[in-house]
């Protein structure tokens, strides 16, 4: 039988390969079915719907072309929603990042403690963002939140303010809640990059009176840009699709000062009936990813660092 | 080569499967599947036929009968978003009617008390249409859509008419709250039967407070204008407000009532020629709620509170009014301090007014019947829905749940609180109109304008604009919705 003369050697060979690939095929076929149900389809059927107008409700759907997509553009809320996004991409995203940064850094230079201080800052993201909105409403709150109560206990009762109701700072507030919750995640990712950079490069950069900071930013940053680029990408991909924190956090009433593109497209789909619509602001969200992304992606690629 | 060949097989058949799912998810709408019952319809026996068969404006007029049937009974899917102590209630309701009409069969399904008509919206959009279904809040506005989507049916024929439990003469809408009633009627049509009806349009007020400084409860704004000003003196804000829009709003809604009346504000919101939210009446109640925000009346700090937040300073003595609904002491909870006494009054008039002293701001909830139901099952829905709205079995309901119902006669128990009992012995009976508690129909057409108007309304009281840049926007956006 394993003559490679025999007749039936062949056969034995192609039968493995094959039960090689059933095996294989039976054991992705769940996570196909439930990629492919839960995820492709729904967003393909989207796709379909961003082209009608469909309340949800009726069994009629009015083909509309690209009405939604024109509408958009028109629309005053959805201008007030990109703009919201665009404060939401740049400010907590830069913010997370150089924190991330620089913590992570900082933690691979203290001689202990370093994992503790991970652990620590990694726990925001044990929690579901709805428990971050919680928690901060409370922290927020203009009558016994802990931060006008400390404002109060100071002396600076005059800087107490309604933090989630003042227009010029509910934003920065939702802003705040996404830098303290992503920071964490981050500090771990970037730690494991700066953890790679081999020690001698920094000890030859002390050698040449290199303090830390310059350590910092001639060194670790350009280092580990690959992992910063993944940083960004994910960071841009949470900032569009930030929907439960802003949502709870305000109780379901967004307004012009905190409606982000996600709060106002669950508002069009499934509060005010306008399913096509709402299913055309989720296309363009998932568009506007997609060239993000490849924007990121592309952005600074080099030959990749080899230590 | 080989390898090459599965590549491209491989390759081949998910480029295939992607556009065998690209077909499938661009299919148009399928028609809406019926509940599994309505394949028992079809086979529906002539026998319930005997059971006096109504046309379709005539309810039943006598029970049905008790005998065994001799064919299959007819089944009505029931939903309800009514956890917790209704839903005891409820099952007794169904066992008693299942036991007195056997022919008739209950599939009942009770969600969790989430409001927001989420789950049986779902179910509607996905094709399913609960025969008879009824939930926490749907908003008079989401009824309407659901008319014209033909998802809920027209209850005025059978209001007109005797229930099975009245005598000729009687009219089924008779056992229902005035006020409550004109909730869910839209353009005429009565769309939905109220049932819980919670009063939002009452002043709370701390007594305690109020007997600390020798005030009595204001019956009047200029009365309460006094009052707000000693309060204010004396280190007590006036006004306690959640930082909601639409319980912003509703200090002006409750206002506009009071001094433009309810059929004004109707033909306003109806976009009749000749009325706008920049006509006096309007301006005047506008002006009324500036004072507040103008004179500091307002607890700081309530712009962003939620529900519950917002009532805190009220029952921890920092604020010394509300307007909030008779449950204001119940949901507050834990947050009640105790050395306070609290009631409430009916909301202020305005002297000149046109508006009916009596009307209130009500949350009603309802229950509504399938719009697509064959006749033999509607009759039966409609039968059920008598039943279970009848006064007898509404009180059995309110014994066992204390929550404040829509039907005369049959309301809170002996082992209510206080402050519901008041409610519904002294201010819901005497009430003879009434708006809902949502802005939406009343004061706008639908969600969308409720969401833009309620941005306004935040405008106004953070301060942004004042009373007349706030109307003349309401303006603005009532015409563009009407442009729609």
């Amino acid at each position: 039988m394993w003559n490679p003369c025999h007749p039936g050697y062949r056969k034995i060979k192609v039968k493995r390969s094959t039960i090689r690939t059933i095996f294989i095929v039976v054991f992705l076929l769940p996570a196909i079915l439930i990629q492919t149900l839960l995820l492709i389809y729904p967003s393909l059927r989207a796709f379909y719907i961003s082209f009608f107008e469909w309340s949800g409700l009726s069994q009629e759907m009015t083909y509309v072309g690209l009405q939604n997509f024109t509408r958009m553009a028109q629309d005053p809320s959805m201008r007030v929603s990109v703009a919201n996004n665009i404060y939401i991409l740049i400010v907590p995203t830069l913010a997370t990042l150089f924190i991330s940064l620089v913590l992570a850094q900082t933690l691979n230079w203290v001689p202990f403690g370093g994992e503790f201080f991970k652990l620590l800052f990694f726990f925001p993201n044990l929690l579901s963002a709805v428990v971050w909105a919680i928690m901060w409403n409370f922290v927020y709150n203009p009558s016994f939140g802990a931060i006008n109560t400390f404002l109060r206990l100071v002396g600076l009762g005059s800087l107490a303010k309604p933090w989630l109701g003042d227009p010029n700072f509910e934003l920065a507030a939702i802003a705040l809640v996404m830098i303290w919750g992503g920071v964490g995640w981050y500090v771990v990712l970037l730690s494991a990059s700066i953890a790679d950079i081999p020690k001698d490069l920094f000890e030859a950069a002390i050698m040449d009176g290199a303090s830390r900071w310059q350590q910092f930013i001639h060194l670790t940053i350009p280092l580990v840009r690959g992992m910063i680029r993944i940083s960004v990408i994910f960071l841009v991909i949470n900032a569009l699709q930030i929907f439960s924190l802003v949502f709870v956090i305000k109780g379901g009433f967004t307004d012009k000062y905190t409606e982000v593109i996600s709060t106002y497209m669950f508002k069009q789909a499934f509060q005010f009936s306008n399913l096509g619509y709402g299913s055309a602001i989720a296309v363009f969200v998932f568009l506007l990813l997609l060239v993000l992304t490849a924007v990121a992606l592309s952005f600074g690629r080099r030959e990749p660092v080899q230590f | 080569m080989k390898s090459k060949i599965n590549h491209r097989l491989w390759t081949l058949a998910s480029l295939g499967m992607v556009l065998v799912l690209f077909l499938g998810a661009c299919s148009p709408v399928s028609p809406a599947t019926q509940p599994p019952a309505t394949e028992e319809v079809e086979q529906a026996p002539v026998a319930t036929e005997e059971a006096a068969p109504p046309t379709e404006a005539e309810p039943p007029t006598e029970p049905a009968q008790t005998e065994a049937p001799a064919v299959e009974p007819v089944t009505l899917s029931f939903v309800c978003e009514y956890s917790g102590y209704p839903e005891e209630a409820f099952r007794n309701t169904v066992a008693e009617f299942e036991a007195q009409y056997p022919d008739i069969k209950i599939d009942a399904w009770y969600g969790p008390w989430g409001g927001d008509e989420s789950y049986i919206k779902t179910q509607i959009a996905g094709g399913v249409i609960p025969d008879v279904f009824g939930n926490v809040f749907p908003m008079p506005s989401t009824v309407a859509e659901w008319y014209e989507e033909g998802v809920v049916t027209e209850l005025t024929p059978f209001l007109e008419k005797p229930a099975f439990f009245q005598a000729e003469g009687e009219k089924w809408s008779d056992v229902f709250s005035a006020a409550a009633l004109g909730q869910y009627t839209i353009d005429g049509k009565m769309l939905a039967l109220p049932y819980y009806s919670g009063g939002t349009g009452i002043l709370w007020y701390n007594k305690t407070i109020f007997d600390q400084y020798g005030l009595t409860p204001p019956a009047t704004w200029d009365e309460f204008r006094q009052v707000a000003v000693v309060l204010k003196e004396n280190g007590i804000y006036p006004v306690s407000m959640q930082g909601m829009p639409y319980t912003m709003n509703h200090w002006f809604r409750t206002l506009a009532q009071r001094i433009a009346g309810l059929e004004k504000i109707n033909a306003t919101a109806g976009r009749v020629p000749g009325n706008s939210w920049t006509d006096p009446e309007f301006m005047e109640a506008g002006k009324l709620v500036q004072e507040i925000i103008d004179n500091e009346w307002i607890e700081p700090g309530f712009l962003g509170t939620s529900y519950v937040e917002g009532m805190i300073p009220f029952v921890t003595g920092i604020a010394g009014t509300m307007l909030m609904s008779e449950s204001l002491i119940v949901e507050a909870g834990d947050a009640v301090d105790e050395q306070y006494e609290f009631d409430f009054v009916r909301w202020p008039t305005v002297e000149g007014g046109k508006g009916d002293p009596t009307g209130i701001g009500l949350s009603v909830d309802g229950w509504a019947i399938s719009g697509k139901l064959t006749e033999e099952k509607l009759d039966a829905a409609v039968k059920f829905l008598q039943f279970f709205l009848s006064p007898e079995q509404a009180q059995k309901q309110a014994d066992i749940h204390h929550y404040i119902i829509a039907i005369k006669g049959a309301n809170t128990s002996e082992n209510s609180d206080v402050y519901t009992l008041k409610y519904a012995s002294e201010i819901l009976p005497t009430s003879l109109e009434s708006w809902s508690w949502w802005p939406a129909p009343t004061f706008g057409p639908n969600d969308e304008w409720v969401d833009r108007w309620g941005q306004i309304t935040v405008e106004w009281f953070n301060g942004t604009i004042g009373y007349e840049e706030f109307l003349k926007q309401t303006e603005d956006l009532a015409n563009e919705f009407a442009g729609q």
